[in-house]
């Protein structure tokens, strides 16, 4: 018997019982999905950590929690981090060896993550307006492409920012920006987040006011009445009565992301800014690799499980190709008096499961696939 | 697989058994069977009481059943030389048989199920086969179910799929269990023609137990059981 | 007057070196580096240094010194698009500290010596009920200093050398050139310091301070508008600062109006002018030239 006629008997006899086939089928793709789908999504969360990780060497940030900060500063997650002033990032480009961004992570617009930058961050993580600029002065916002099409906002339109925490110290109030870019979508935690410079959120802060400029004539004091107030509506038309409170160098920041010029330059970096007062350093691809360390771990019990589910689906698989040969028995006793040899026979029933092991594989595959598109990316977990 | 016309083969009997001992396991019955012969051309029914050996016989001649003792030839080949494999291949390509409970498999329609023993090598499946096999199938009235499932026919319908499977091949020798017990008269003569009709130069040896249809073969054996064998017209 | 006519000399050589001494700049791989300035000594400075490696664009429109005018945002993005961003740093460019500027490529020039920066005083003032406070704020015109405007340019060179290392050996040399100049008119100005500060001066604007400081000057600012006629309360406050400086000199960063003149003479004042280095294609050395009008201290 050839092959062709083995696989057109096996497929027949597949289709004729086609809801046993599919019920076997799905019995050995769910204990291949499972696994399949945990191996691809830790495996693109580690990359991803591991990516996200090379690409940001160093980060400065207040003593504290080191995984807090690094995945505040890395994923842009909004967190309870100590401040830090802003006269670092100065103090890392005056080293002249590397290049420093500002990271404000205070903040959200409509549940979205308020990140407060400079526009270096957008070359630093090659971020490109698909609509629009990026910020180009105090009240700019621009938008991660997934924020954007989730918010249903585009360049010209307006986003206020969310009241803050009923025990926020710090007497920030809801300023309105104006939507002047929306990014070009990287799948990264830069997606879901709306972007801005961070004097802007300075002025969320109560840092950076506007009222009419008390710096010019003479010294002397000026008492501002109510019809100085600006309404914290950042019109570019306005802009002019803006300025700091006081010196921007002590501004808080949640962290600094260091970008050395080389490795030589990284190691100094390192040793340079951790004799800093109240700065620590931290090294993202050391607190990633603990954190994918963790993982793996997870996933080898995961695995250890998933080997007994295994071992067990392979006992059922065992005991109903048993109870299928018996079952069948008069049918495979009538094609070896047909003339069929016994080496056929085996034949057709390998073909049989071979079968059902590609229909349970393609299953198995789809189920994966399934679960990675609708479990949520897991850069975005952390 | 079709019928010889060499002269010679004409002359070898198609079937033979002589000094045939057939048993059912250790300490069961044994069958003497009395030598007999089908002969080329010949038509020959194989009658007895339930029991007496018939099946038994006919799935010996199929190397089906061990040979305990004696010889056996069909369609020219000595049985009891040959090993398990040897009389498969042998009986796949040489000879057909209509199996009493049919043996029809269930997910295969009744034109599959015709062309099952080309699938296993009894000759090509080709397009000129699966006509054939229409063919077969209408010559016995089943040309409108050709592509039902065996759930779906008759046990009749059932049996004359079995003996259309069973000439599909063109063997030279056809052993046939009963090839009519379910079928009504009309329709078993009618089965009994396309048999007779397409073993032509080759060899029948057909059980049964219906006296009328005796009368339609060239000889008639019979099997008493216990080695006792009567030959009549 | 002689030493007047040795600072006209280091000046006029700083100023034609500046033109002539450029020489066949190296190859720039990337071409030019496009450069943004906002005030004209920066301007200077980066076209002086760079030569041919540079093309330097001073965003503020003509006529705007750039102290205080604000860029729109086309001219952000300008900003945002060029590969280096020369700041002065302290004191001027007020309208760029609430801008998204690329920080990569910003070089604050003055950053180097915060410690040497003069505070400006400047308004207090409340919100509602809140505490009186001002905002910090510093004078800007440091490179009215020779020993800082070195240091700014020593700011530039690492600035232009960090993005273009072909142009190393042309900026140095530049640099080298500009040094000595400077050195030399410190030197010249450290020798007349001494006669300078016999003469307390009088200055109608706060841009002497870091010259003042550097000489141990005693300049003191009285406001004044230098197109009208001073006003009663201008006046008295002349009056009170002659009276209580013995002030003869009235600094001025250019030449008042006939009436202001002859209201300051009348008060026993002489207007020198002394200009601050913002005229478009003024060297900031040569702004300097407005010293050697000071008439010299009695012995």
């Amino acid at each position: 018997m050839t092959p062709r006629h083995a696989l057109a008997l096996a497929a027949r006899a597949l289709w004729h019982s086609r809801g046993r086939t599919l019920l076997t089928a799905l019995a050995l793709a769910l204990p291949l999905a499972l696994p399949w789908a945990v191996h691809r999504l830790s495996d693109g969360y580690v990359q991803g950590l591991a990516a996200r990780a090379e690409a940001t060497p160093l980060v400065l940030g207040a003593p504290g929690s080191q995984v807090d900060l690094t995945l505040a500063a890395l994923w842009l997650r909004p967190a309870p981090l100590a401040p830090l002033p802003a006269s670092v990032a100065d103090a890392v480009r005056a080293e002249g060896l590397g290049g420093a961004v500002p990271l404000h992570l205070r903040y959200s617009a409509r549940g979205r993550p308020l990140v407060g930058t400079r526009v270096d961050y957008f070359a630093r993580r090659g971020l490109q307006p698909a609509q629009g600029t990026h910020p180009l002065q105090l009240g700019d916002a621009v938008l991660g492409a997934e924020a954007a099409a989730a918010l249903g906002l585009g360049v010209g339109d307006r986003i206020i920012t969310d009241a803050a925490h009923p025990f926020d110290l710090a007497r920030s109030q809801p300023v309105r920006l104006r939507v002047v870019g929306v990014l070009a979508p990287t799948g990264g935690p830069d997606d879901g987040v709306i972007f801005t410079d961070v004097l802007t959120t300075w002025v969320v802060d109560g840092l950076i006011h506007g009222h009419r400029d008390p710096t010019r004539g003479d010294a002397g004091e000026v008492v501002l009445g109510p019809g100085d107030a600006v309404a914290l509506d950042l019109d570019p038309a306005r802009l002019g009565q803006f300025h700091p409170h006081g010196d921007l160098a002590d501004a808080p920041l949640t962290a600094v992301l260091v970008f050395p010029t080389d490795a030589k330059a990284k190691a100094l970096l390192a040793g340079r800014l951790g004799r800093l007062d109240g700065v620590r350093v931290v090294r993202p691809d050391q607190v990633v690799a603990q954190l994918a360390g963790l993982v793996l771990k997870l996933r080898r019990l995961l695995d250890a499980h998933q080997a007994l589910v295994a071992a067990s689906t392979a006992l059922f698989v065992a005991l109903v190709i048993g109870l299928g040969l018996r079952a069948r028995a008069a049918e495979l006793r009538a094609l070896v008096d047909v003339g069929a040899s016994r080496a056929a026979v085996v034949v057709l029933q390998a073909a049989e499961w071979g079968l059902i092991g590609a229909l349970a594989l393609a299953l198995a595959a789809a189920g994966a696939a399934l679960g990675v598109w609708l479990l949520p990316d897991p850069a975005r977990w952390t | 697989m079709a019928a010889s016309t060499d002269p010679r083969a004409l002359l070898e009997p198609i079937a033979r058994v002589e000094g045939l001992r057939l048993t059912h396991g250790p300490g069961g019955w044994a069958l003497e069977c009395p030598d007999f012969a089908v002969a080329a051309g010949e038509r020959v029914a194989l009658a007895g009481p339930s029991g007496a050996g018939k099946t038994t016989l006919l799935r010996a001649l199929a190397g089906l059943h061990p040979i305990a003792g004696g010889q056996a030839w069909a369609a020219g080949a000595p049985l009891k030389a040959r090993g398990e494999a040897g009389r498969r291949r042998h009986r796949l390509r040489q000879v057909g048989v209509v199996f009493q409970r049919f043996g029809l498999l269930p997910h295969l329609d009744a034109l599959e199920n015709v062309l099952l023993p080309l699938r296993l090598g009894a000759g090509p499946l080709d397009g000129a086969a699966r006509s054939r096999g229409r063919t077969l199938l209408a010559a016995v009235g089943l040309e409108a179910v050709a592509h039902r499932k065996p759930s779906a026919l008759s046990v009749g319908e059932q049996q004359r799929v079995a003996l259309c499977r069973a000439l599909i091949h063109r063997p030279r020798l056809v052993l046939a269990d009963e090839p009519t017990a379910s079928l009504d008269p009309a329709t078993a003569h009618r089965a009994l023609d396309v048999l007779f009709a397409e073993v032509g130069a080759g060899g029948l040896l057909c059980v049964t137990h219906d006296p009328a249809q005796h009368a339609r073969f060239d000889r008639v054996v019979t099997l008493r059981g216990a080695g006792a064998l009567g030959v009549s017209r | 007057m002689k030493r007047a006519g040795m600072w006209v000399g280091v000046w006029a050589l700083v100023a034609v070196a500046g033109c002539a001494r450029r020489g066949p700049a190296p190859t720039a791989p990337q071409g030019p580096l496009q450069v943004i300035t906002l005030v004209e000594p920066m301007r200077w400075l980066v076209e002086r240094l760079g030569g041919d490696g540079v093309v330097v664009t001073r965003l503020a429109p003509a006529g705007e010194a750039g102290l205080h005018w604000r860029p729109a945002a086309a001219d952000v993005q300008r900003l945002q698009a060029a590969d280096l961003i020369v700041l002065n740093g302290a004191g001027v460019e007020q309208g760029l500290a609430l801008v998204s500027l690329p920080d990569a490529q910003v070089v604050r020039t003055a950053a180097g010596f915060r410690e040497q920066w003069i505070p400006r005083p400047v308004a207090a003032h409340r919100h509602g009920d809140g505490p009186a406070h001002s905002h910090g704020a510093w004078e800007g015109y440091t490179w009215l200093d020779p020993l800082l405007f070195k240091r700014q340019a020593e700011a530039v060179r690492d600035a232009l050398v960090a993005r273009r290392p072909a142009l190393k050996a042309a900026v140095e040399a530049r640099l080298a050139e500009l040094a000595t100049r400077l050195d030399g008119l410190h030197r010249a100005l450290d020798a007349q310091a001494p006669a300078l500060r016999r003469r307390p001066l009088l200055a109608s604007d706060r841009i002497y301070g870091y010259v003042a400081q550097r000489y141990g000057l005693s300049v003191r600012a009285v406001p004044l508008d230098l197109e009208a006629p001073p006003d009663e309360a201008t006046r008295a406050a002349l009056v009170a600062a002659v009276a209580g400086t013995q002030a003869r000199v009235m600094l001025v960063p250019r030449l008042p109006a006939p009436a202001v003149q002859a209201a300051l003479r009348g008060l026993g004042l002489e207007p020198t002018v002394v200009a601050p280095g913002l005229a478009e294609g003024a060297s900031p050395g040569a702004a300097l030239e407005g010293w050697l009008k000071v008439p010299p201290a009695p012995e």
